[in-house]
């Protein structure tokens, strides 16, 4: 189960956190609710399914716990990342820089919301699925993505240099693909 | 004019560099004049940048931990241990009726406790068997007893339960906790098979457990099922399979490989890979080893795997190491006060004795600012603001975590920019609005030039 589903955990866990230092914890604590309440699997869903439901919530604990931690150590960077031969630098280090401040932004907005928004927008997934995932009604989920949406439109309005920053980097990627 | 509705096709479109150049053209006509629109499309490129982001992925000694944790999971031996239970008084009714456990009480007359014939469920507890020995005697204690068995005195409190074979020099524990009083010179050695370790033992006096063992008089081996040696355990020591477990702690390790210059040895999980940075096993074994001949007092008593014997004069110079191990606290105080002499090295030395200490979590969190405080007397800036930054974002519900907030935000306005010196305070000030250094905050704040 583990070999056949651990980076699927890793994937939801870090979309859904960020970049942390917690993620083998995350990791660990998805694999070993999973077992505990293995039970409750009716196989209703594929298997893939329910753990990814169960990481989503072992994930929004941990977002509602505010324990987060954002220094990512070294060996948590991909390596694709590290060893990446792109030139541009700058780029790469901006787009760090962006997404860490996003991720601040992110921490703002309740668990719950954050997760229906990274869900919904980030992975695609449509609206029954989410809410399948978090164990919430559809109704309540686009509720929820649609406050989520409103409070980043906030809190991204009231840090100008975040939109500058996005813009800048959108731009020099867009001259980097024509 | 268009509307702001019209305009959302044209941003997604725009982010996801669908858009036709007409298109580009009269969104970016439209957001020169509205705000809204502006933020949305940055929310959208902020999205598209989170999604472009890799997902982070475990290195493969990560999930080898992780792995070797859910397959010791304390939860599946709950699960026996519930199904034991539940069939508990199935197997009581069972061996009351074996006749020949009876004959056994009778003729041996020093049990007060109900005794049955070998053939007890081990199929989750594959064990060696005494060859030559046809039975074991199972011991389901109702009453506190004591048996002898091979030069050994074993005594069990009510509750516990244990085989032996009669005449063997080896005892399987299945609940409770017993006391065995190994007489030296046997052929042998005389081994405890609890469900987690095995204990050995040549000549001594001592307590186990299903967690923990206690050396009242010699010196005990504590050992994996697979063979390899957990610990050591000296007259007066008492070792606990909790405290194997939790020195894989994550705090504690991340706290260890923080610290610049210290030399310490991770401590996994039994038969878990190393966490944190990879010491090969043969310099932690020397390691260990140097730290005991060296008589340091802050060095955890090990010797090197694969000893077999035990000298007299080892064991003692290992008591008397024991005898004058400092607690986490004391070496934390001492910390504090070299520091306060300036003496960084002698203070890394010191907080490693103290992470090495078992220490609880404020420890762990008084450790980490510490080692901030010491890169900041070496003038380490730098090093010194991303220490203060673990401990806030490890320990900021602790006073440590308070307090590295504050200096933090302290140092950046002495060294960083004004900025971020603003931010890292109204940071403080939202955190600890009642915190011990709010007056000061607010004063530097009035002080630090906005940007």
């Amino acid at each position: 189960m583990f070999r056949e589903h651990c980076v699927t955990v890793e994937r939801m866990i870090s979309r859904l956190v960020g970049s942390t230092p917690d993620l083998e914890d995350l990791v660990q604590t998805t694999f070993v609710e999973a077992i505990r309440t293995i039970n409750r699997y009716r196989g209703e869903a594929s298997f893939a399914t329910w753990i990814t439901s169960v990481a989503v919530h072992v994930a929004q604990h941990h977002l509602r716990a505010g324990r987060l931690r954002r220094h990512a150590p070294l060996d948590l960077v991909p390596e694709e990342r590290l060893a990446s031969s792109t030139p541009d630098i700058e780029v790469q280090l901006d787009e760090r820089r962006l997404s860490g401040r996003l991720h601040a932004l992110l921490d703002r907005i309740p668990a719950r919301q954050r997760v229906a928004l990274l869900l919904f927008t980030i992975d695609g997934r449509p609206v029954e699925e989410v809410a399948a995932l978090t164990g919430a009604s559809q109704t309540t989920t686009r509720s929820r993505v649609f406050l989520a949406r409103r409070a980043l439109r906030a809190l991204i309005s009231a840090d100008p240099d975040l939109s500058q920053m996005a813009e800048s980097l959108f731009g020099r990627r867009r001259e980097g693909t024509s | 004019m268009t509307s702001c509705r019209q305009m959302r096709d044209a941003i997604v479109a725009t982010v996801r560099r669908q858009a036709s150049d007409a298109d580009r053209l009269r969104l970016e006509q439209h957001l020169s004049v509205c705000a809204a629109c502006r933020a949305e499309k940055a929310r959208w490129l902020l999205m598209e940048q989170l999604g472009e982001q890799a997902p982070q992925r475990l290195p493969s000694d990560a999930r080898a931990r992780v792995l070797c944790h859910l397959t010791s999971l304390p939860e599946q031996e709950d699960a026996v241990g519930g199904k034991a239970r539940r069939f508990l008084p199935l197997l009581l009714a069972s061996t009351a009726t074996v006749g020949v456990a009876f004959v056994l009480l009778a003729v041996r007359g020093r049990h007060d406790s109900a005794i049955g014939a070998a053939g007890r469920d081990d199929a989750h507890r594959p064990r060696q068997m005494s060859v030559g020995e046809e039975r074991a005697i199972t011991v389901q204690a109702q009453m506190a007893g004591a048996i002898d068995s091979a030069g050994a005195h074993i005594a069990y409190p009510a509750n516990a339960s244990f085989s032996v074979q009669p005449g063997g020099r080896q005892v399987d524990l299945y609940a409770g906790e017993i006391d065995v009083d190994v007489a030296p010179g046997g052929a042998g050695r005389f081994r405890v098979l609890a469900p987690h370790f095995t204990v050995e033992v040549l000549g001594t006096h001592f307590l186990v457990g299903l967690d923990r063992v206690e050396t009242l008089h010699g010196i005990v081996r504590v050992v994996e099922p697979s063979g390899q040696e957990l610990a050591v355990v000296s007259a007066g020591q008492t070792w606990r399979l909790h405290d194997m477990r939790e020195s894989s702690d994550t705090h504690a390790r991340q706290t260890r490989e923080s610290l610049p210059g210290a030399a310490l040895a991770a401590h996994p999980a039994p038969g878990c890979p190393p966490a944190g940075p990879v010491v090969s096993r043969n310099a932690a074994r020397t390691r260990r080893v140097a730290s005991v001949a060296g008589a340091d007092s802050f060095a955890a008593v090990a010797r090197p795997v694969g000893s077999e014997r035990i000298p007299a004069s080892r064991a003692a110079a290992e008591q008397a190491i024991e005898t004058t191990y400092p607690s986490a606290d004391q070496l934390l105080a001492e910390a504090r006060t070299v520091l306060a002499g300036g003496d960084t090295q002698r203070t890394r030395e010191c907080i490693a004795g103290a992470l090495d200490a078992r220490p609880t979590t404020r420890q762990r969190a008084m450790a980490e600012l510490l080692s901030a405080d010491t890169l900041l007397v070496e003038s380490r800036y730098d090093e010194a603001l991303a220490a203060y930054r673990r401990t806030v974002n490890r320990f900021g519900e602790y006073p440590e975590g308070e307090t590295a907030a504050f200096a933090l935000a302290q140092l950046l306005c002495e060294r960083g920019p004004p900025a971020e010196a603003r931010v890292a305070l109204d940071r403080y000030l939202a955190r600890y609005p009642t915190g011990r250094f709010v007056e000061e905050a607010g004063k530097k704040l009035a002080k630090t030039p906005a940007p």
